[in-house]
């Protein structure tokens, strides 16, 4: 038994063992470097492709048969509204730009760390259509506020009212239209008015550009 | 002294002939399929460029650290495993880092793994040399390789649309319209379709090696003067042999 083990073992060629060890190593090792750079990347990556088949899907639903045409420059533009950003901004075939703009908590608006995120979705200088991307306000009160129902409000509103309104964190109604607050949301409301001033005053600039 | 600058000199041989007589486009014609298909616009070509610049690179220095450790029979199943890593690693860097410049390379990102240049390098080149001279093999080519597809793309991207750089990334936009040609009704579709790819690769091949042809013809009669000057010069101060 032991000599046809001994024979057996003496028969495994030692060039084809160097080769199953190459090629297992370096493939053990391609493996791991791929994981890790997967595991790294993936999140991001996930996170832009759902947001681009948002806006995909948000600009056919808003105008049929209009496409995305292109992504627009957001860098280093800081829109005159406190506590906002603009996150990312695409363009449309038909001329509209769908504008994903932040308003992060300060004492006047939102209720939780985490702000309010938007589409706004503007063409000819009216707001065509807002709609949540991102919040974690309080649900039942402060995501009164971030629901379809409020949002709608929005719609038809000229860009240049919205930019216009400066008193807006101290106004029941905002000056020029007849968006109302939400009882017991008040920062959730400011916060949600914060990102759409904030979306206007990029599509100003964008168009002047 | 002397031994640092004969060093520098030796890694830069390499680096220049990239661009020269071992550029891989116009001279070795490889790397034609991202050649003809990235570049309708000069920034495709120069991201092209570089990307395969890093994946030429560092697939040169791995395959010249372990082609000792590789055995022979399975040498280029194990270039092509590290080089289709390099590329994956890098196809995944790109879409993390830009999505637009993703789309915009589109399929020929992933298709960096089976350019010629890089397996064609591991194979003749980076087995058989040191890591440090593989390094300046990788770059000299890769940037050879750089500056080519984005001259053709420069050259497609004016004719064709009129502009010039145009492109972006992270975000920003950039690049110059040139209003004179758009004004004159130059820019022809043309040069942005596949035909026209061909069309000014063939161009600048020709343009590229009759320069090259020329300046290595006048390299060799220099060299062949100076030869025939030395032979026939007599030693200021001879040999004592001589002198005898």
């Amino acid at each position: 038994m032991n000599v046809n083990t001994a024979k057996k073992v003496r028969r495994i060629d030692p060039e084809f063992l160097r080769i199953v060890v190459a090629l297992t190593v370096i493939a053990l090792v391609a493996a791991l470097v791929l994981a890790l750079v997967y595991n790294f990347t993936v999140k991001t990556v996930d996170r832009t492709a759902e947001l681009e088949s948002s806006v995909n899907g948000l600009i056919a639903e808003v105008y049929p048969g209009a496409e995305v045409s292109g992504r627009l420059d957001v860098a280093g533009y800081t829109a005159p509204v406190a506590d906002t950003g603009i996150d990312y901004a695409f363009a449309a075939t038909n001329g509209a730009k769908v504008i994903v703009a932040t308003a992060h908590q300060n004492a006047k608006q939102c209720y939780k760390a985490d702000g309010i995120s938007l589409f706004v979705v503007i063409k000819d200088g009216k707001i065509d259509f807002v709609k949540l991307y991102s919040s974690a306000e309080t649900p039942g009160l402060g995501a009164n506020a971030t629901k379809a129902s409020y949002l709608e409000q929005f719609v038809g509103i000229d860009v240049g009212t919205v930019t216009a309104a400066e008193n807006y964190y101290d106004a029941h109604t905002v000056a020029g239209s007849e968006i109302s607050k939400v009882t017991g949301a008040t920062r959730s409301t400011n916060g949600v008015y914060a990102a759409v001033r904030a979306a206007a005053f990029y599509y100003t600039e964008a168009q002047n550009a | 002294m002397r031994k640092k600058s004969a060093a520098v000199k030796e890694f830069l041989k390499p680096v220049g002939d990239g661009f020269t007589r071992n550029n891989p486009t116009f001279r070795l014609v490889l790397g034609t399929c991202p050649t003809l298909a990235v570049t309708t616009g000069a920034f495709n070509g120069f991201a092209m460029g570089l990307l395969t610049t890093f994946v030429l690179v560092f697939s040169n220095i791995l395959v010249s650290v372990l082609s000792r450790f590789i055995p022979r029979k399975v040498r280029i199943p194990c270039f092509i495993l590290i080089i289709t890593s390099l590329s994956t690693v890098t196809e995944m860097l790109v879409e993390f880092i830009s999505s637009e410049l993703y789309a915009s390379l589109g399929i020929y990102l992933s298709l960096i793994a089976v350019n010629c240049i890089i397996l064609g390098r591991a194979e003749s080149f980076a087995s058989v040399h040191s890591p440090l001279a593989s390094l300046a093999d990788g770059l000299g080519v890769g940037l050879g390789f750089t500056a080519s597809i984005t001259a053709i793309g420069l050259i497609r991207e004016l004719l064709g649309a009129g502009t010039f750089f145009a492109g972006s990334f992270l975000g920003h936009e950039f690049g110059w319209e040139i209003s004179a040609l758009t004004e004159a009704g130059l820019p022809m579709t043309f040069f942005v379709l596949p035909a026209g790819g061909f069309f000014v690769f063939a161009l600048t091949m020709v343009v590229f090696n009759a320069a090259f042809n020329k300046y290595n013809e006048r390299l060799e009669t220099i060299e062949a003067h100076l030869l025939a000057d030395e032979s026939t010069m007599v030693p200021a101060v001879g040999h004592k042999e001589d002198i005898e």
